[in-house]
């Protein structure tokens, strides 16, 4: 942190057009996962991070979406497999139980600005239909459903299956309107296999 | 026709391949042991899909959807790719008698594989609570 302290070292970073996911990227490979988030909030403190937000980019991070990225992207080569629980999946409903509606949000803004892999944020998705935390639910239902409507077929697709862990007939009619409008074959197969399920 | 069924994670596969090409995210569902890859021989009708599905869903941690797709055996041959009857290893000795190992010893046949399962899709799911209830039964009825 002293580095960055430094006025001469401040300068070379200011030099630079670095974007808030190449430091993440260097970050997440030089930084043990544990000390991600309190390294992130220093170097929010400190301005680095201030560099990306006056480089013109017109939606700087929030806190909660500095603490959110380098979950994603330590995330990004994990083997997700259906049926078995990776400790991503505890740190995303550790994040959305602890941050609630903020968590969300910050969630869905990182997903809009593309600046998460799209696996760990479709895996994110499913997590935050299956986890048990009633204080939350009705939250994390209305993000869902909102997402069956992103631009991205996995994203949509992640909602879908995050749907399906929650009480889905209650989101039925999202998913009957979304999937009149799905486009992409196979994230059609998955709405029209959940509520014919649903319909039972 | 022969069919061969293979467990997939959709997360993978979704919008995987655009205009003939095939996103290098599936092979992370494609991945080898020894060489081969493991599928299950369909019946003529798909009569034992839901027992595969319930066999292999009790091998998990957790009681979740299983999606999965279906080729035809004569598209593996004709990949050449060698289909071999080995046991499975699920609770369901029937089921296991099903496995089957297609044996892929180089990168330009498990692409071609990828490649086929990705044109046979989408996948089908059968719903976490349709499995839950077909395992359910499989344990009532030994």
């Amino acid at each position: 942190m002293d580095r960055i302290e430094d006025e001469g070292t401040r300068g070379q970073y200011e030099a630079t057009t670095l974007d808030l996911r190449t430091i993440c990227q260097w970050l997440v490979r030089l930084v043990p996962e544990s000390n991600l988030p309190i390294v992130f909030h220093v170097l929010k403190e400190k301005a680095v991070i201030q560099i990306h937000e006056a480089s013109g980019d017109e939606d700087p991070a929030t806190p909660l979406e500095l603490r959110l990225l380098p979950l994603f992207h330590t995330a990004k080569n994990e083997i997700f497999e259906s049926g078995f629980e990776t400790s991503f999946d505890q740190s995303v409903a550790q994040a959305i139980t602890s941050g609630g509606k903020e968590a969300l949000e910050a969630l869905k803004a990182l997903i809009e600005r593309k600046q998460i892999p799209q696996v760990p944020a479709c895996k994110a998705l499913e997590v935050i239909g299956a986890m048990m935390d009633s204080r939350t639910e009705a939250a994390r239902m209305a993000f869902l459903k909102e997402l069956l409507r992103h631009e991205e077929p996995l994203i949509r697709y992640g909602a879908t299956i995050g749907l399906s862990y929650m009480n889905a007939r209650e989101a039925l009619d999202c998913l009957v309107e979304a999937v009149s409008r799905e486009n992409d074959t196979w994230v059609r197969e998955s709405m029209s296999s959940l509520i014919a399920s649903i319909q039972g | 026709m022969a069919q061969l069924l293979r467990q997939v994670n959709n997360i993978y596969w979704v919008s995987a391949l655009r205009g003939g090409s095939l996103s290098p995210r599936v092979l992370q569902d494609l991945r080898t042991n020894d060489d081969t890859l493991s599928f299950f021989a369909l019946e003529e009708g798909g009569g034992n899909l839901e027992r595969i599905a319930f066999a292999l869903a009790a091998n998990r941690q957790r009681l979740d959807k299983f999606e999965y797709v279906v080729i035809d055996e004569e598209d593996v041959l004709e990949l050449e790719i060698e289909i071999g009857a080995t046991e499975g290893d699920t609770p369901d000795q029937t089921v296991n008698r099903s496995h089957r190992n297609l044996l892929v010893p180089t990168c330009e046949k498990l692409v071609g594989l990828a490649h086929l399962m990705a044109r046979r899709g989408p996948s089908k799911t059968i719903q976490t609570n349709d499995i839950i209830r077909g395992v359910r039964e499989g344990i009532a009825n030994g």
